[in-house]
């Protein structure tokens, strides 16, 4: 990985068309601003990388499972 | 009309109006970018999103509003792009279902929804920035409530019409696909 050290109010640009500045440093916290293509989809890490995992789990649903929710529902309306 | 095996239904004949193309990918799986929206007449609500490319994958998706009815989503321009959109182009929105061994814990993905746009053909896993939206979201008990209330009504599925052609599942393998509801 490549690191930089950057003050605040600097920028790195990525190609021609991608700039990230670092706008506030708060305690553990910075906050940066980020222009690029409107097309570039930019996600906060964590957040792509927990939607990534539920799609890999929601292809594991299994049609026994759903076999018993069904069952399930069938038990509590008849009630 | 295209053949497109599957794991979970076999095979099913698809034609040009069924096929719903991912530019990006859902999110992870990139390289997956053709797929047909399949129901189940056993599980009204749901569909499935079916890979055309890789028969093993299918999402289970439903709507969002059932679990929440203020569910409002801001397209990005990122997100539009994607979808081609343009003004006026209607766009339907999908939650990815997750149920694990104990169907009591399944899931909805309400952060991530699938948006379909139904005037192009053309859909977008998108990544909502608000914050109440999560990732898994508990969905057994009002899902197991909509169901019941669709059994009072005499089990009439009326959300079909209102998707992008659907392909129904029939007893025994067989395939109708719906006429498109363009």
């Amino acid at each position: 990985m490549l690191v930089l050290t950057r003050k605040i109010g600097e920028t790195i640009t990525i190609d021609d068309n991608i700039k990230i500045t670092v706008v506030q440093i708060k305690g553990k916290q910075v906050r940066v601003g980020i222009d690029a293509p409107k097309e570039t989809k930019i996600y906060r890490e964590e957040v792509y990388t927990a939607i990534q995992e539920e799609n890999r789990a929601a292809l594991n649903s299994m049609s026994g499972d759903l076999e018993k929710l069904r069952t399930n529902k069938v038990k509590k309306t008849g009630t | 009309m295209e053949n497109i095996k599957t794991k979970r239904f076999g095979t099913i004949v698809a034609g040009d109006d069924h096929f719903i193309q991912i530019k990006d990918g859902m999110i992870g799986m990139s390289p997956l970018k053709k797929y047909i929206l399949v129901e189940s007449p056993a599980y009204p609500v749901m569909f499935w999103l079916q890979s055309c490319d890789d028969q093993v994958i299918a999402f289970p998706v439903v709507e969002p509003y059932f679990f929440r009815s203020n569910y409002n989503v801001r397209m990005t321009e990122a997100d539009k792009l994607a979808l081609q959109y343009e003004d006026g182009d209607r766009i339907k929105y999908f939650c990815v279902l997750t149920i694990p061994e104990n169907a009591e814990d399944m899931t909805v993905n309400l952060k991530a929804p699938v948006a379909i746009n139904l005037d192009k053909g053309t859909a977008s896993q998108l990544v909502l920035q608000d914050k109440e939206l999560q990732v898994r979201h508990p969905a057994y008990r009002t899902y197991a409530n909509v169901l019941a209330a669709i059994d009072e009504q005499g089990g009439s599925d009326s959300y079909v019409e209102e998707v992008w052609s659907p392909i129904s599942i029939q007893d025994g393998g067989q395939t109708v696909a719906h006429q498109a509801a363009v």
